[in-house]
């Protein structure tokens, strides 16, 4: 049984506890960070199953949370794997979004992962794998200048880690496309279907198809791979 | 006519990932002004932080002006209107005027990379 210990960030619910999950059904131990409590219950439900998950709930745009995840780490003996996950939306059209919803996706999804990275640099063991969670999106959307922003900006910040932190740590990133959520769910049906019809693969895709990705690039399996990005999105991105 | 968006904080060899919030927001309002006043946007970057080759900071900030880029070009899609990044190699200076002029009409939402560092690397 593999003794590696992975931090994911945004582990309460969804794809985050999805990502939790595999990498824990392949022997890691888990440290769950989220700024919502239900992380509490989510760890505890993963260690109701057999795995080892203790939850951490902090706040990764606030210093203080910050620190508690690197107290964590430490208290951990080190980190082998980290998934930058969490990630949130505030949708709006250019002209319409507000200079705080642009600031509080770039916080969310690009300030907080550049920071603790770099936070965890030094627990980070030799051979670590860090998986920033991007998006199809980083390739334009619309009403999302924002996420788009983020999400591309973190493609940019996944190349230069991994030119600074080669050989002793990979960094690599993984872009989902359309995946069954609350929030893909939450649309009008026809504009879902819409949207699936434009996949190549023929399906919205399931939490568990990226989760097996971040996993892929969590392991040895991909030893050789650094600075990239492996887009998850049923051959949406390349399709007409 | 085409504004010119130029980030000094590109060069900051101290960019932080808080100088990359700042400059992000900075360059977020200039877009937001420019489409407000119908022009053509062409945002400078340097080529080689496509790439993440002077750090992950300046690769954030300019993975960031792309998306921006990217997005707007999305949304704004429209015949003759266009937003682009111009990415130029070292030896030529962000502020070259001249390089702007040679983006192409007809492009939007592109990143026209100029020079030939890139050749060979993952395309942007």
């Amino acid at each position: 049984m593999s003794t590696r210990t992975a931090l994911v960030t945004g582990g309460a619910r969804g794809l985050g506890l999805a990502i939790a999950r595999v990498l824990a059904e392949r022997g890691h131990a888990l440290l769950l960070v989220d700024r919502d409590d239900a992380v509490v219950a989510a760890a505890e439900e993963l260690a109701t199953d057999g795995h080892r998950a203790r939850a951490v709930v902090a706040d990764l745009t606030h210093d203080t949370g910050l620190a508690s995840v690197v107290a964590a780490a430490a208290d951990a003996g080190g980190i082998d794997v980290l998934v930058n996950n969490a990630g949130i939306t505030r949708d709006a059209r250019l002209l319409k979004m507000t200079p705080e919803d642009f600031a509080a996706v770039i916080d969310v999804n690009l300030v907080a992962p550049m920071r603790l990275a770099e936070a965890l640099a030094e627990h980070l063991r030799e051979g670590a794998s860090v998986v920033n969670m991007s998006s199809r999106a980083a390739l334009g959307n619309f009403g999302q200048t924002n996420y788009v922003a983020s999400k591309s900006g973190l493609v940019g910040f996944t190349r230069g880690l991994a030119l600074a932190w080669a050989p002793r740590v990979r960094v690599n990133a993984v872009a989902p496309g359309l995946i069954d959520s609350p929030m893909s769910r939450a649309m009008p049906e026809d504009v879902l279907v819409g949207l699936v019809n434009k996949i190549p693969a023929a399906r919205i895709g399931e939490a568990d198809d990226v989760a097996r990705a971040v996993a892929f690039l969590a392991s040895d399996d991909s030893s050789y791979l650094t600075g990239q990005v492996l887009t998850v999105c049923g051959g949406r991105s390349v399709a007409p | 006519m085409t504004v010119v968006l130029r980030t000094p904080a590109i060069d900051d060899p101290a960019l932080d990932a808080r100088g990359v919030r700042a400059a992000l927001l900075v360059a977020f309002g200039q877009v937001q002004k420019a489409i407000g006043a119908d022009e053509d946007i062409v945002v400078v970057v340097p080529a080689a932080d496509l790439l993440g080759h002077r750090g992950p900071a300046r690769a954030a900030l300019v993975g960031g002006l792309v998306g921006i880029v990217r997005a707007v070009a999305f949304e704004g899609a429209r015949p003759g209107w266009r937003i682009n990044a111009l990415a130029l190699p070292d030896e030529v200076d962000l502020s070259d005027d001249t390089a702007v002029e040679r983006v192409p009409d007809g492009l939007s939402g592109q990143v026209v990379t100029m020079g030939t560092a890139l050749i060979g690397k993952v395309a942007p």
